[in-house]
């Protein structure tokens, strides 16, 4: 994966993911932001998911194909799809659903980095 | 008395959401572990795979409304914490049946004991959302 396109992700969902939560917890539904918030995450995903693909159809091949197919593909469905449940919410719970897709994706993003790290590059 | 609260509604959103990444990661892994390797532990990859499709169950009858739904819900959460407390003491017990890890492997331990508290958050929901139109309104006005 591209490094630094990586460490974008990981630390844009990070502080989406805390603020999102910070949110719940005062009770707070600022969906303006919400769809801000989620769209310009999504772009980095989309970014680093077309990259990948690219390589991939260039030849590369991270351990473990299928596994790595999978979590592109969740990577990219994630935010859109949190963000769909939590904008028909009402309550500080849409925020909360947020997080934990913020935090699904940072997991996801470090296993894709993993899975990549075999190809060198 | 009222109809009860949608379970998808105030807390049970973000239930839902929990879920349904467990009934994502859950299947995934069960995919992969019985696509790449099924022989190496298949008791673990089909206990894998059986956890899969209650947290998809779930995720599904606790997002829909309607009383066939909620006890669609109920059974699934049952299943799903009789299946944490069975594994997970079966896992601790008999680490030898189980080569490779499962969700609900020592329950739940590899996702931070989440599959544990999953089923009786769920539970507690059910039951919580489901009172009686005081109870629940006093709960709306609550959130």
């Amino acid at each position: 994966m591209v490094e630094p396109l990586v460490l974008a992700l990981v630390v844009f969902a990070g502080a989406y993911g805390v603020l999102a939560l910070g949110a719940a917890v005062v009770g707070r539904n600022p969906r303006e932001y919400i769809v801000i918030a989620s769209a310009g995450l999504e772009i980095l995903v989309v970014v680093q998911v077309l990259i990948a693909v690219v390589r991939l159809i260039g030849g590369d091949r991270p351990a473990e194909l299928g596994t790595f197919i999978g979590y592109l593909v969740v990577a990219v469905v994630l935010v859109p799809i949190g963000t769909l449940w939590a904008l028909a919410e009402r309550s500080r719970w849409a925020p909360a659903v947020l997080a934990v897709a913020c935090f699904a994706l940072l997991v996801v993003a470090v296993r894709l980095d993993d899975l990549w790290s075999t190809v060198g590059g | 008395m009222a109809d009860p609260r949608p379970t998808y509604s105030g807390p049970g959103r973000l239930l839902v959401a929990v879920y349904a990444v467990f009934a994502i990661s859950a299947s995934a892994r069960a995919g992969v572990q019985i696509v790449n390797h099924f022989d190496d532990a298949p008791l673990a990859y089909l206990l894998s795979a059986f956890a899969a499709v209650v947290y998809i169950v779930a995720t599904v009858a606790l997002a829909r409304s309607g009383p066939r739904a909620r006890r669609v819900a109920y059974v699934a959460c049952t299943v799903e914490l009789v299946g944490v407390l069975l594994i997970g003491t079966a896992s601790v017990i008999w680490p030898d049946a189980f080569p490779d890890e499962t969700v609900w492997s020592a329950y739940g331990r590899g996702y931070g004991f989440v599959p544990l508290v999953l089923p009786v958050l769920g539970l507690s929901w059910l039951r919580w959302s489901g009172g009686s139109g005081k109870r629940r309104r006093g709960l709306r006005e609550g959130v």
